[in-house]
């Protein structure tokens, strides 16, 4: 019976430790933080939207806007460079983005909670950033129940349903506007946040500020023609607080707080002020993208001649294989105009003709070669030792130090642009918006050349080139192809910009551009929007056919343009580059 | 926690309190010695005094032989004891001594009768010995005859493999004629059930198939028992990650649930649940492929088993609770309990040599290049910079590359690969300066099979088990398993080792216990499969025909061995170069074991009483070379994986008879079982000199990464099983949990099971008597199985990002609403043995709903995550399994078995959660899908196709006939294939049904294992597929490369007319002909079937005949085998082996093949002695 006894005791023993109170301390992740200040997630987001956004460049934009031409051994027939666009190429953009754009809703709510309207103004530029970004790229989208899921518990939604592209605008120009007024409040009592985790302003609000309203100019031009064409410029917010806005006067009046360095609308100043992401090779977590990529699949990757046309002297030729190319004069002839960013982005010169078909490219390849048997068609740089082509300065694109979100560059050629179009009166001149888009493409040569300064020869000898070479429909840069002009050197300085050229593109029609060689498919049209992602059918079943059976007319097509790009002048314009 | 400790405290301090009495030291060796001579010794030695009878005395102790120091009194009285029937009481100092059964030599006599069977035959060989006694007993003559000396109160026990043991009394009648039952005769009635609770067979109302040990002889050298249950139980599925000795997925009657990962089995081993998870390990790369561990499975030593029984349905798993709910998998090993001699040692050797099953169907009629060039250089594009100098003829191109659409092999001069360390490709001039040389463009040969080399598996074992007294055993065992893989420089050696006891350690107590201790030590475990740079396979399939794989093994570029030549493969890693400087190595060891006290309480009342440990550590290294693809500065990892079980567990059980023919077992059970997980690693980026490889040797601070959980289920259960007339059983259980893994709201969850069953023909005459019908059941259970989930699911956390300060969030949110998720099912079931148990058959119908599914739903990114963690959908699995056994022919020197097995389940996917009708289970990139749709199966496989003509279209042709070309591809205006942007459906993943079919046949003492199985119908997404169509590496390439061909399909006219295609594809263009029908995205053009027939196992054993075994004194047993595992594969499936799938992240996802591993034959021997 003792022994029972014994028993029992382990039984009830047993029984007592069935209490339950330890579980709750056993149920919280040791290696995780429950909640974290709101500027804690700046750097993370910055970070990562530009990782994705330099990867979108290399892997989609340098084809779509013809940058660039893809050689390897198994090219077929299904390259972007020809828009036959291979479902799950722009994936990335969606699946990358939107999981920033909820860490940027979590900042948010953080900045709310906190009653920090600093850190919520500078959540809601990223926000801005993030969805015009995603909208930019397939159209309409979710964005009123965007995000949400990542906050709130689950409810039972998880669905998000799509709003229309001008939706999404006029709420992104409301919020711009609120960041910008929120940031203009006791700037000196609160001068800024913790640098730790803002890599690219340091914490300062003031720079913040300036890259929120020079997003805000971005914004403005990309819809202006669209807003004047449909609603005679006045976008009707619906906001209590932003009822509407102007668009021509609005960017009038950030032109000349500007000019003058004051008003309500700080804008980036000099190339200081642009939004830069450090990457190291130094650190395994700022590794580029393109940091374990090989020399192989890198230099598969071979500039278009479509670019080398605009950055060198070149001359038309015609190979054995019956194929139309053009020729770098560079190293041949003397008096050579030669762009001093060329350098830091492709080692040798010759361009290559896009939109060829798989066995023309194979040929192309082995008829262009030096007499060393190695090809002379240019690639992108990289390496941290090599010598780049044509001088031997140092540039390495696969592991550069850092890659500007937005260049300063970009605000002046919206200037210069709003100049050309008449929609700032000050510089509607050709007198007047010259020095400006002088100053625009000189600025991003030394966004990119760090071996040269305004003053060198090469910088103002190419300068002038672009001006009075003739570059655009043939003749030299005057007030009638001013627009062609000032969108074909914003095109180049565009390069390794994320998604910005082919945007332009969209919305204006410049650069022209061929969208009809022997191997251009997608009836010739240069793929208007990316396709939703593959899985979102799955995802989120009934909101996405809504979208798709609404403004796409019943396919996840990539004809349809979005929103901003239906204008009239921008069709015919991209008509043009057909011939 | 605190409680938990107390209570194993208690627990094994129990045994402890037993053990730990005052310790003493003995020496006593004699030879028929009076006791009372030997006791004299004793109290001299120890202090220790007895008291006895007088006449006690004079009892003849024969043999004594105790040499102990340290030694509880109790040990060491039953060494001096042992077998003379002399029982004691201590008190004290003092041992009181009755003789109540005087056992002097006086007492003892010779006992002389025949063993025959139950036809009356004589039966040689049978050993026969005296319970508990020291002596090592007889074996019977050719006549049946033997002679034993004995006590008449002794029992004396009878055994002989294949036949029924007895044990009967000495004085007793039956000694003269002791008839032996065949063992088939014999109803194998003992199963496992839940909790380690033994059964009638007949009692049970669900399905529960048991496997014999002797299944796993051969599995110690395929490096996973498992191994050994291909094809011998319905309802099992095993999915083989195709990396050697890698992941094993074991899931029972299909996948219930849309997270793939949760579907599997649980493991049970002597009654302790076995933790059994991979920890992955990546390749700094993402989780689409990782190295491959193995999990947890793989640390159980096939010599061990002594059997294991598969629990299939809920109601046979109700009282395992949670992750039972997909079946459960009871194995019990083996001890010494009720060996037939006191004292056996057994040496096992096998070595088994392992070659590749065979290749996919390789063209070596083109090398590598390009179509439509009609030269061949081996450099790749890009590096011809670095050569430029050496590059002998200036119109060279670089047109090598991982693609084979180069000229034709037809011995054509070409500048090829050249070495100028090893003398290849040219030769030294008279200068002494090394010229390149044009060589024969010519075939190689198997470029696959060349690479691998023959793998060589040693394994050596020995077990000693022994009897003290007849209260005691212990069983130990040790094994070493040796391996060389087929990857080149892939070694590992594992150590098993095994302790197995067993106690009375009082009259109503007895304890066993069981301590495992498995130690892994792998040098080299290669990146196997999988598309990721590292993967053997994906540099593997960069070669061609014309590539002599001696080349690549000189893999290094420069003498500083620093840059490694990757030009042969086309710029990624060479495949040498991996196996030889990618190196992973694993120091693992893992110690399981338990101590179980069963105690009778009172008369039908028993408890037992358990206490379990599992401990692993783990750790790993992982190099990356300087100049590896993925980490050209060189990398390298250290991870620490450690984790800890405790478990324990009780169960009161009370039995009775009442009302004459009622039999009433009640148990009511506990269980407490805490895991603690813990994964430290730290990563050099990038190393400072290359070739050094640790932590220090870095150029920036190291990464550290950790994780680790901690959970714990508390658990009350209770069992009423009622039966009448030992012929109508009713089970009924219900068992509660609580987690720590579920929010405090839904932490407690109940759920019951009822089962039943009936043995007709104990209830009505079927001709039993005659035995025509030896046992006709049917049984029908219905049950509920409660889950919980991982860890950390239900609180919202933010994670850190890698720099310092910041945040982000998880990308799937968490649900603090989740509740225990619900199994439900019922089955009805059939078991019936006819003709003296010669034939047998089982059949099964079983219909298993699933709901309230905890699973990770993918949800769309806009909502900022893009997975969620919900209760949400329903899956219903049915199905039938059926198994007989028959034994065909049967006589004294020949016997020859057969045995079935077939299992079929559909899977249907009744809701999937409110508004959702389609759900993505898994996929692979944007390629191929499983999706589940409301009213499809499960694992049914989804992606794009080639573009068609519609229903209905038609085409003129050249001789202005209309023909209907519905369904006919539409060609390009390059003239091809395209593929859609729409999903379709592809086929499902799952077999339509598998099935076993084995037969064993015995002539003396040789006897043959033949085993088949096999699938009809399943498919999967095939990577390898893709590889050998789109790079040019399979005969389905080798069409049109000359004269080109012409596309089956038509071509859609701008008026919206179709034509049938009549224009040939140029043969320079053959290459992106081919890329096109078959790339990647197009799922259709890469889907293929998995169907096959397996001739999965041979084994030819021969055991020496007991005659012979007893001239020689010591042997008891020997025998021989030779045997061939996975011998052949008939199937159509394009790759290696249908069977492997791969591994991704830490788990094994079935439907996608991504370019496994080739799969091994192997073929070896084996030589067992027992003495």
């Amino acid at each position: 019976m003792k022994k029972i006894m014994k028993y029992n005791a382990i039984l009830a023993l047993t029984l007592l430790s069935l209490s339950c109170s330890k579980f709750d301390e056993m149920s919280k992740n040791p290696y995780a933080l429950e909640t974290a200040p709101a500027e804690s997630y700046v750097h993370p987001i910055m970070f990562k939207t530009q990782y994705n956004l330099i990867s979108v460049f290399r892997g989609t934009t340098v084809f779509l806007s013809q940058y660039a031409v893809m050689t390897n051994s198994e090219v077929s027939s299904r390259v972007i460079g020809n828009y036959n666009i291979p479902e799950g190429t722009s994936d990335d953009i969606w699946t990358g983005l939107y999981l920033q754009y909820g860490n940027a809703m979590a900042m948010y709510e953080q900045a709310v909670k906190e009653k920090n309207d600093k850190i919520k103004a500078v959540a809601m530029i990223l926000r801005s950033f993030l969805i015009l970004q995603l909208t930019d790229t397939y159209g309409d989208i979710p964005f009123k129940e965007a995000g949400l899921l990542s906050l709130r518990e689950g409810d039972g939604k998880y669905t998000t349903r799509y709003d229309s592209q001008k939706e999404i605008y006029k709420s992104v120009v409301c919020m711009l506007e609120s960041a910008n007024l929120l940031l203009s409040q006791d700037v000196e009592e609160v001068p800024s946040f913790n640098a730790i985790c803002d890599k690219t302003y340091g914490g300062n609000y003031e720079q913040w500020r300036r890259f929120g309203n020079s997003l805000y100019a971005r914004v403005l031009m990309r819809i202006g023609m669209k807003v004047i064409e449909e609603d005679g410029g006045i976008l009707e917010l619906g906001d209590e607080q932003w009822v509407s806005v102007n668009v021509t006067n609005k960017l009038s009046e950030l032109y000349s707080c500007f000019l003058s360095g004051a008003g309500d609308y700080p804008m980036m100043r000099s190339r200081e002020d642009r939004p830069m992401i450090p990457f190291s090779d130094q650190n395994e977590t700022e590794h580029t993208p393109f940091y374990s990529t090989t020399s192989g699949n890198w230099n598969v990757v071979a500039v278009c001649d479509v670019l080398t046309r605009r950055m060198l002297s070149t001359v038309q030729k015609v190979d054995q294989n019956g194929i139309t190319y053009y020729e770098s004069v560079l190293h041949t002839q003397g008096g050579h105009r030669e762009d001093p960013r060329y350098d830091c982005w492709w080692r040798k010169v010759h361009g290559m003709p896009n939109q060829m078909i798989g066995s023309d490219v194979t040929k192309f390849l082995a008829t262009h070669l030096s007499s060393a048997g190695n090809s002379v068609i240019g690639r992108m740089t990289y390496g941290r030792n090599a010598g780049s082509g044509i001088t031997g300065k140092v540039y390495d694109l696969q592991n550069a130090s850092y890659y500007p979100l937005m260049q300063y560059s970009e605000l002046l050629f919206i200037f210069a642009e709003a100049g050309v179009r008449g929609w700032i009166s000050s510089i509607s001149s050709f007198g007047a918006y010259l020095p400006l888009f002088r100053q625009a493409v000189t600025e991003s040569i030394l966004e990119w050349n760090p071996y040269v300064t305004a003053e060198s020869d090469e910088v103002v000898e190419y300068v002038n080139w672009v001006v009075n070479g003739e570059l655009y429909s043939g003749s030299t840069f005057n007030s009638d192809n001013a627009l062609e002009g000032v969108l074909t050197q914003k095109w180049i300085s565009s390069f390794f910009i994320g998604i910005e050229s082919w945007c332009d593109y969209r919305r204006t029609g410049y650069p022209l551009l061929r969208t009809d060689g022997p191997a251009a498919g997608n009836d010739h049209i240069l793929p208007t929007r990316m396709r939703y992602p593959s899985d979102e059918p799955y995802r989120n079943t009934v909101y996405y056919k809504e979208a798709v059976d609404g403004w796409l007319g019943g396919t996840n097509n990539i004809q349809t343009d979005v929103w901003w790009a239906a204008t009239q002048e921008s069709r015919d314009i991209r008509l043009l580059g057909r011939q | 926690m605190k409680k938990l400790l107390t209570l194993l405290s208690v627990v094994l301090g129990l045994s402890i309190a037993l053990n730990a009495q005052n310790t003493f030291s003995l020496n006593i060796d004699s030879t028929d010695a009076r006791l009372s001579d030997v006791l004299d010794s004793f109290t001299a030695q120890t202090g220790v005094t007895f008291s006895f009878e007088r006449s006690l005395g004079d009892v003849v102790l024969p043999k004594v032989h105790v040499s102990l120091s340290n030694a509880p009194l109790e040990r060491l009285l039953s060494e001096v004891l042992a077998g003379s029937g002399i029982e004691w009481k201590v008190s004290g100092m003092t041992v009181a001594l009755s003789g109540a059964k005087v056992n002097s030599p006086a007492a003892q006599k010779q006992w002389v009768g025949t063993v025959v069977d139950s036809e009356g035959n004589p039966l040689p060989g049978v050993a026969v010995f005296v319970a508990g006694a020291i002596s090592s007993g007889s074996i019977t003559n050719d006549q049946g005859i033997f002679n034993i000396k004995a006590s008449p109160e002794d029992d004396i026990q009878f055994s002989c493999l294949g036949y029924e043991s007895r044990s009967i009394k000495a004085s007793s009648s039956q000694l003269k004629r002791v008839v032996l039952k065949d063992e088939a005769e014999v109803l194998q009635t003992a199963v496992v059930t839940a909790l380690g609770i033994k059964r009638d067979e007949k009692s049970i109302g669900y399905s529960a198939q048991k496997v014999e040990g002797d299944m796993f002889v051969n599995s110690a050298t395929t490096g996973n028992w498992i191994n050994g249950m291909a094809g011998q139980v319905a309802g099992l599925n095993i999915d083989r990650s195709s990396s050697p000795d890698g992941t094993m997925r074991v899931t029972v009657r299909g996948e219930s649930s849309a997270d793939l990962e949760n579907n599997t089995a649980l493991f049970v081993v002597d009654g302790v649940p076995m933790y059994n998870s991979a920890t992955q390990s990546d390749t700094g790369e993402g989780s689409i492929y990782a190295i491959d561990y193995g999990n947890g499975l793989a640390d159980i030593d096939p010599n061990n088993i002594e059997s294991v029984t598969v629990l299939k349905g809920a109601a046979a798993t109700a009282l395992y609770g949670s992750q039972a709910a997909n079946g459960a998998i009871i194995i019990t090993t083996k001890n010494a309990e009720s060996q037939d001699a006191v004292f056996r040692v057994s040496i096992k050797s096998s070595f088994a040599a392992d070659k590749v099953l065979a290749s996919p169907d390789l063209q070596y009629t083109y090398g590598q290049g390009t179509a439509g060039l009609p030269y061949y250089y081996y450099l790749v594009s890009g590096e011809g910079d670095d050569v430029a100098g050496i590059n002998p003829r200036p119109d060279y191109v670089s047109t090598s590359g991982m693609e084979s659409w180069g000229p034709k092999l037809d011995g054509t001069p070409y500048y090829q690969y050249y070495n100028v360390a090893e003398g290849i490709g040219g030769h030294v001039n008279q200068y002494g300066d090394f010229v390149r040389d044009a060589t024969p463009f010519v075939s190689y040969g198997d470029w696959f099979q060349n690479y691998f080399q023959t793998g060589l598996n040693f394994s050596n074992s020995i077990v000693m088990s022994g009897k003290i007294g007849k209260d005691n055993s212990v069983r130990v065992s040790f094994t070493n398993n040796t391996v060389n893989g087929i990857v080149p420089n892939s070694p590992s050696m594992t150590n098993f080792l095994a302790v197995r006891t067993t106690s009375r350690l009082a009259k109503w107590l007895k304890m066993e216990t069981s301590v495992n201790y498995r130690n892994t030590r792998k040098d080299n475990i290669p990146v196997s499969s999988g598309y990721g740079s590292t993967a053997i396979m994906y540099s593997l399939w960069c070669y061609a025909p014309n590539i002599d794989m001696k080349w690549p093994s000189f893999y290094w570029k420069d003498k500083e061995a620093v840059q490694q030549d990757a030009s042969l493969s086309g710029g990624k890693n060479n495949a040498y170069f991996l196996a030889y400087e990618g190196i992973n190595n694993q120091k693992r060891d893992r110690v399981y074991g338990n101590v179980v006290f069963n105690a009778d309480l009172a008369k039908g009342l028993t408890l037992m009483a358990r206490g379990g440990l599992d401990i692993i550590t783990d750790f790993r290294t992982q190099r990356q070379a300087t100049s590896t693809q993925a980490k050209p500065q060189g990398w390298y990892r250290e991870q620490t994986i450690g984790s800890k079980q405790y478990s324990g567990d009780f169960l009161l059980k009370y039995n009775t008879r009442f009302a004459g023919d009622f039999e009433f077992t009640g148990n009511i059970g506990g269980s407490i079982i805490w895991r603690s997980y813990s994964n430290h690693s730290q990563t050099a980026g990038a190393l400072n000199i290359p070739g050094v490889y640790s932590l220090v040797n870095t150029s920036y601070e190291p990464k550290t990464a950790n994780s680790s959980y901690v959970r714990q289920t508390n658990s009350l259960y209770g069992m009423l099983s009622l039966s009448w007339k030992n012929a109508i059983f009713l089970d009924v259980t219900g068992r509660n949990d609580w987690s720590s893994t579920l929010p405090a709201g839904h932490r407690s969850f109940f759920y019951p099971s009822v089962s039943g069953s009936i043995s007709l023909n104990d209830l009505f005459e079927f001709g039993r008597t005659n035995g025509l019908v030896n046992l006709m059941k049917i049984r029908a259970s219905w049950a509920q199985v409660g889950n919980d989930t991982a860890p950390y699911r239900v609180a919202n956390y933010l994670q850190g990002t890698g720099f310092p300060g910041t945040v982000a969030l998880p990308a799937t949110r968490v649900n603090s609403n989740l509740r225990p998720e619900i199994v439900s099912s019922w089955e009805v079931g059939l078991e019936l043995r006819m003709f003296k148990n010669r034939f047998t058959l089982d059949a099964a119908y079983y219909d298993a709903v699933t709901k309230d599914l905890i699973s990770q739903m993918p949800v769309s990114y806009a909502n900022g995550v893009n997975y969620m963690y919900v209760n949400a959908g329903s899956i219903r699995n049915r199905g039938v399994e059926l198994s007989a056994t028959g034994t065909l022919v049967k006589t004294r020197d020949l016997q020859w078995k057969v045995g079935l097995n077939y299992t079929m389940n559909r899977n249907t996917v009744v809701s999937l959660g409110e508004g959702i009708d389609s759900w993505i289970i898994a996929s692979y990139s944007t390629h191929a899908y499983m999706i589940a749709y409301e009213g499809g199966s499960l694992t049914s496989m989804y992606g794009k196709g080639y573009v068609r003509a519609p229903e209905g279209s038609t085409a003129i042709t050249a001789e202005g006939k209309m023909v209907d070309v519905s369904g006919l591809p539409v060609l390009d205006n390059q003239n091809l294939y395209q593929t859609g942007t729409e999903l379709q459906y592809l086929g499902d993943c799952a077999p339509d049904w598998k099935g076993g079919f084995n037969t064993t046949l015995k002539w003396k003492d040789l006897s043959l294992y033949i085993g088949f199985d096999g699938q009809v119908g399943g498919h999967v997404y095939s990577y390898t597929n893709w590889v050998l169509n789109y790079r040019g590496k399979g005969t389905a390439t080798l069409e049109g490369r000359e004269g080109g061909l012409v596309p089956v399909g038509v071509r859609l006219l701008p008026d919206g007319n179709y034509v049938v295609n009549t224009t040939a594809i140029d043969p320079a263009n053959i290459a992106t002909f081919y890329h096109n029908k078959y790339e990647q995205t197009n799922g259709e053009a890469n889907f293929v079937s998995t169907q096959f027939l397996k001739l999965r196992e041979v084994r030819l054993e021969y055991s020496l005949p007991k005659k012979l075994l007893a001239k020689t004194k010591v042997l008891s047993g020997a025998s021989f085998s030779v045997y061939g595992n996975n011998i052949w594969c008939w199937s159509d499936f394009p790759g290696f082996d249908p069977e492997g799938v791969t591994m991704r992240g830490s788990a094994v996802i079935p439907g996608f093949e991504i370019l496994q591993m080739p799969s091994t034959a192997q073929f070896g021997g084996s030589i067992s002695l027992t003495f």
